[in-house]
């Protein structure tokens, strides 16, 4: 269980005057849940998710997992974020070894593989990351979090930047790592169509400053027709608000 | 057939699948394409050596090729080139490390802290618009006419492209990278290993090739102003007895040391450095291709 109580969080912003981008959130995220935070630009919803993975800390408020409170960046919890942030100089191997450092090196290998396979890509460990497309790359970011088998998975709007095709490719993918390896899935969209398809729960979040506003469940189930009557008809209501 | 070939391809040193006509091939299209550099410089050879013949040039100013070549061998054979040159590369060598040395210290300081940038960078910055020729009185004040003033001469002129280089590049680290590292529970030393030093390589390599041209250039002004041996003396040595050959001599070595040391550090660090994603990689690859 993943809970934020009454987290808040200013930014000094021009001239001194304190900026509130979170006031007083409360949100409780059971596990091998998904959950999608959606809302405009500015409600915080980003911010939410860095104090989630221990990026940034709330200047109120707290978080916990299991009951252990969360101050910083922690093996469970892992991130993936809206670019695949992949280290130029090294292979694509060796960015995700970057994650598994602590292990000895024959335990690096065989997690490394086993993410690789998970993202399809077993062939590509050799490749430098400026020969890979955006969706490669961002398959490797995700197996770079996968390696490290967190029990929390983040996404900061993680197919925002790749085309239609791509993104839908990579949510079925999604689903289907989460189905095997039982993580719980937060992720940030500005996407309504992404939050439908995924999320178990939706949280609609406004700015001004950031805050919860509502909750929506999408009770359907698995696989999910993107086009289907119901899921365009979750749309609407969602849209209406936001 | 095709795999004997492929297998002899292999054996030249060519990649995957590659057969050995195809790696004959592209070695010598690649020798072809170093060859052409030369083409320029062997014409402006051939067209000096002609117009001296006709006279054209008064031959006790602008000696002809062969003669300028004459003078070197001369050099050669005698013995005494290879000392001048060795005590050359000597002062430059000595003079670059310790320039380095410095100027990687200071730079990784200013570069990754902010007290020892706002304590130190306006000192250096200062320092940096001082003419390093106007040093050359008091360092001969300070360390006398001998080696040590010239290798510091030198080492003044290295620092600073490297210095400034170094410190912008630590200070462009990219911070998405280094959050990366955070999520990962990397420490510092991993975060240096892995981020830091290999992202500020290219600068840094850039700020090592500048300063080593300008240990170059500080070394005939070293040199110039007093010295018994090395190949700036040689240069006075020709102005002083009237010998155009011997200056012409020593400034095609002083070009061609240049180049040698200049192409040697590029091509030690060219490893390090070949995931980068710009045109000169581009052309590599489409050569190579």
């Amino acid at each position: 269980m993943l809970e934020v109580q009454g987290v808040e969080r200013q930014f000094s912003g021009r001239g001194g005057d304190p900026v509130t981008a979170l006031a007083g959130i409360d949100l409780g995220i059971a596990e091998h849940e998904i959950v999608a935070l959606i809302g405009a630009s500015g409600c915080g919803k980003s911010t939410l998710l860095r104090i989630l993975s221990g990026l940034d800390k709330p200047t109120g408020g707290a978080v916990s997992l299991d009951g252990r409170s969360i101050t910083g960046p922690t093996p469970e919890i892992g991130m993936i974020f809206q670019d695949p942030r992949l280290m130029p100089w090294l292979s694509v191997r060796e960015n995700i070894r970057v994650a598994v450092l602590h292990l000895d090196k024959p335990e690096q290998e065989r997690r490394i593989t086993q993410a690789l396979d998970r993202v399809g890509l077993q062939h590509a460990g050799g490749l430098w990351p400026r020969e890979l497309s955006g969706g490669m790359a961002q398959r490797v970011a995700i197996a770079r979090a996968l390696v490290r088998r967190p029990t929390i998975l983040l996404m900061d709007e993680p197919f925002s930047a790749l085309d239609a095709f791509t993104t839908a490719s990579l949510q079925d993918h999604m689903l289907e790592i989460w189905d095997e390896e039982r993580f719980t899935l937060v992720l940030v969209t500005h996407d309504l169509e992404e939050a439908v398809f995924l999320a178990d729960r939706i949280v609609v979040m406004k700015p001004g400053p950031g805050r919860v506003t509502s909750e929506m469940r999408v009770d359907l189930p698995r696989p999910r027709d993107r086009n289907s009557e119901t899921v365009l008809q979750l749309k609407r209501r969602l849209a209406e608000r936001l | 057939m095709a795999f004997i070939d492929t297998v002899a391809g292999r054996f030249l040193g060519g990649r995957d699948g590659e057969t050995a006509q195809g790696v004959v091939s592209r070695t010598l299209s690649r020798i072809a394409s170093g060859w052409l550099g030369l083409v320029v410089p062997l014409a402006i050879l051939v067209i000096w050596q002609f117009l001296s013949v006709l006279g054209v040039f008064r031959a006790n100013l602008v000696p002809p090729p062969a003669e300028v070549l004459r003078e070197v061998v001369d050099l050669a054979r005698d013995g005494t080139l290879w000392d001048h040159i060795g005590i050359t590369f000597q002062r430059v060598f000595f003079g670059f490390f310790w320039g380095v040395l410095a100027a990687t210290v200071l730079g990784a300081l200013t570069g990754e802290f902010r007290l020892a940038r706002r304590l130190l960078d306006p000192t250096i910055q200062a320092l940096k618009a001082v003419p390093s020729l106007a040093w050359v009185p008091l360092f001969i004040l300070w360390f006398g006419i001998f080696e040590e003033s010239k290798i510091t001469l030198i080492a003044v002129g290295v620092f600073f492209p490297i210095y400034l280089n170094l410190m912008s590049a630590i200070r462009q680290t990219d911070r998405r990278l280094v959050e990366v590292a955070r999520i990962n529970g990397l420490s510092s030393f991993q975060t240096i290993r892995y981020i830091l030093l290999p992202g500020t390589l290219p600068s840094y390599v850039t700020g090592l090739r500048a300063g080593l041209a300008l240990g170059w250039m500080f070394v005939i002004a070293a040199e110039l102003m007093g010295a018994s041996e090395g190949l700036g003396f040689l240069m006075i040595d020709g102005q002083m007895t009237g010998r155009p050959a011997l200056i012409i001599a020593s400034l095609i070595l002083f070009a061609l040391s240049g180049q040698i040391t200049d192409k040697a550090l590029g091509w030690a660090s060219a490893p390090f450095l070949r995931w980068q994603d710009n045109l000169e990689t581009l052309e590599e690859g489409q050569r190579d291709a």
